[in-house]
């Protein structure tokens, strides 16, 4: 069924919109949800909680994609679930991605910024555009499906060194161009 | 900017680019499968060409010869007999070999107005041309004869030499105070008779394998 069918049942507001969303985008929501959180249950709640938020969101919503639709809220819900979760039970591999993500901060933890909110998502598409294809590829597996290193050096068939070798040259890359695009965040 | 913020930022980029990381996602397998078989099979090209190298190994052998340049041929010279004159660029197409380069081996061919084909009424009856090179001081020369329908064979009973496969006849005339090179080798029913002198056997031994690789 295509996105735009899915959509029209959510319209229609047909329950069958929700199973069709399941049918096509459960297993990718899933990888996200469980790539982010540390217990299986967790994913699963927040895969069921995806389905509820675009549920209320379309209408008014009529996304044109449904997979950054719809990842995009899992990310969202499972990172503040994430931040809610005590310590002991953190995934330990999302939290190694968060702290990769300061090599891109110059001043972490500090609130001001001269940004637009969602204006930063535009940038770094800009960006990522001027990264290889491949690079780019890693880049986002990594920090928008949250996939493990080993993960990615499983389906691009590189060495796991050379993956964190990747991100860590396209991080900085991208430090740099946030800076010479006058962002200090 | 929080660490969390930054990568909830990352979850707005544009969505043609999260599209592409999910199908790269896919077909990145078959691309790397595709990636080996091409390896495998550059491996195996390269394999049978060694293989195949090994057996076609120039072996050059130098005949103790007289040489001599002059045709038995007689070319008729009665009322039917009629000669076209070529220029270089359709001799070769007559021919149908690959046209000469126009300097071999640091020798300079010798630029000719025309060549000579004579034919009567039952067709061509002779067609040697030559071609002649020099090197700049005159030391060095090179002759080419060619010819398609009847030429003179001097070498007949000669052991013969291989070059990139190609049989021919080398040999050397040490009758002068300067050896003279020379080689025999028929390429596509075209037979070549290519003589040197002023040259050293290697030097002789490369223009032939220049010659040959350019006809091949």
């Amino acid at each position: 069924m295509t996105d735009e069918s899915i959509v029209a049942l959510f319209f229609e507001r047909s329950e069958s919109a929700i199973n069709n969303t399941a049918e096509k985008y459960g297993r990718y929501l899933m990888k996200i949800a469980a790539n982010i959180l540390h217990l299986r249950e967790d994913a699963e709640e927040c895969v069921n909680d995806t389905y509820y938020t675009a549920w209320n969101q379309i209408p008014p919503d009529r996304p044109s994609k449904l997979l950054p639709y719809l990842g995009r809220i899992t990310r969202c819900l499972a990172l503040n679930r994430h931040d809610y979760l005590t310590a002991q039970k953190r995934n330990a591999d999302f939290t190694q991605q968060l702290a990769e993500l300061e090599d891109c901060l110059s001043s972490p933890d500090t609130p001001e910024s001269k940004y637009e909110n969602g204006e930063l998502g535009a940038v770094i598409s800009e960006f990522l555009r001027t990264v290889d294809s491949e690079k780019r590829n890693i880049f986002i597996r990594r920090y928008w499906f949250s996939d493990s290193i080993a993960d990615i050096a499983k389906q691009f068939e590189l060495s796991e060194s050379k993956v964190k070798s990747i991100l860590f040259r396209v991080r900085k890359l991208l430090a740099k161009y946030l800076e010479s695009e006058g962002y200090r965040i | 900017m929080k660490r969390e913020s930054l990568y909830l930022e990352i979850g707005n980029i544009d969505d043609d680019l999260i599209e592409a990381a999910c199908a790269q996602r896919k077909s990145k397998k078959g691309r790397i499968n595709f990636a080996r078989f091409v390896g495998a099979a550059a491996c195996f090209c390269i394999i049978c060409i060694a293989a195949f190298s090994a057996f076609q190994k120039d072996s050059i052998y130098f005949n103790e010869i007289e040489v001599s340049s002059a045709s038995k041929v007689k070319i008729p010279s009665d009322e039917n007999t009629t000669v076209i004159t070529p220029n270089y660029e359709e001799l070769f197409d007559y021919y149908g070999i690959t046209k000469f380069p126009d300097t071999l081996a640091c020798m300079q061919r010798i630029e000719q107005k025309s060549y000579f084909i004579y034919q009567n009424l039952g067709g061509i009856i002779y067609d040697t041309n030559f071609l002649q090179y020099m090197s700049f001081d005159g030391k060095q020369t090179l002759t080419v004869a060619i010819a398609k329908e009847e030429f003179d064979i001097q070498t007949e009973d000669a052991k013969l030499s291989k070059i990139y496969g190609v049989p021919l006849t080398m040999g050397v005339s040490d009758g002068s105070a300067q050896p003279t090179y020379f080689a025999e080798v028929c390429i596509r029913e075209v037979y070549l008779h290519i003589t040197a002198r002023g040259v050293d056997e290697s030097a002789f031994v490369d223009i032939i394998r220049e010659i040959i690789k350019l006809q091949n």
